[in-house]
């Protein structure tokens, strides 16, 4: 190789200055991606409906208790035709 | 290689930080080797859009991958190596390249950057023709200034193959700019 190709190629191919827009491209993937934000949502969406389906079945497992029967039988027969609903769920909670 | 001992011994703390997670020395070790990641992706490239690219990858990959590195090989070997493999990766993924334009940012007048531009034009020209693996060779070479054995390291190849590539790259660069400016 001649002496005049390697230094043209020193001299022509040496290294250059970065753009400062480089800094920006690198930060800016750091904010959540659409994709992570959806699936974040879906995540929390699921928490909420498990959350509301677990209080039903509990409400609905001490309405059902025998207990709370026997108690709102012996209630009525003071209170026939009151709502005893809440009295006997608060009691029973 | 390029670095020196106490530059090395900064680069080991910033990488330790950065495997902890600290942001700032993720950014000082974005400084300190930025104009090497995007010198070697400009001149792979030719193409300043496509050459950020390859940059942004490329510390996009080092901040993904940090943890991963043990200091079993030279941290700038490590680098290089995910320079060397984002620029193929734009490569394969066949994007078309364009000629460069205008690089270098100096002091020169005006006519002696339209001269230089012209010089280092048709130099990157030439060397945009050579094929994926002598480019490398030749970039690792000049751009960066690389010993034969540095760079049999960096491409995972014998240093003997190193040498046959930048003799095959020579001899075509020669004929290539030959009248031209050689």
């Amino acid at each position: 190789m001649s002496k005049a190709l390697e230094t043209l190629l020193h001299e022509e191919l040496g290294r250059v200055q970065s753009p400062t827009q480089l800094w920006d491209r690198v930060q800016l993937p750091r904010t959540p991606c659409p994709a992570a934000s959806l699936r974040l949502a879906w995540a929390a969406a699921l928490l909420v409906v498990s959350a509301v389906g677990l209080h039903t079945f509990l409400k609905n497992e001490a309405m059902r208790s025998p207990g709370v029967v026997r108690l709102q039988a012996a209630c009525q027969l003071c209170h026939s035709g009151e709502d005893l609903q809440a009295v006997t769920l608060r009691g029973v909670y | 290689m390029v670095l020196d001992a106490p530059q090395r011994e900064l680069d080991r703390e910033l990488i330790e930080a950065c495997q902890r997670g600290d942001h700032d020395a993720f950014a000082a070790l974005f400084n300190t080797h930025q104009d090497r990641v995007y010198s070697i992706a400009l001149r792979f490239s030719g193409d300043p859009s496509v050459a950020l690219d390859i940059a942004q990858d490329t510390f996009l990959k080092l901040l993904s991958k940090i943890g991963e590195f043990r200091g079993e090989a030279k941290f700038e070997s490590w680098l290089y190596r995910l320079v060397v493999n984002s620029c193929l990766d734009h490569r394969r993924a066949g994007r078309k390249w364009s000629p460069l334009a205008t690089l270098r940012a100096s002091g020169d007048s005006v006519l002696q950057r339209l001269l230089r531009t012209e010089v280092e034009e048709s130099v990157q020209q030439v060397v945009a023709k050579l094929v994926p693996e002598l480019r490398m060779v030749v970039i690792l070479r000049y751009t960066e200034e690389l010993s034969y054995d540095q760079i049999a390291e960096i491409l995972g190849c014998p240093t003997g193959t190193v040498a046959s590539r930048l003799n095959r790259a020579h001899k075509l660069l020669e004929r290539r700019l030959r009248g031209k400016h050689v």
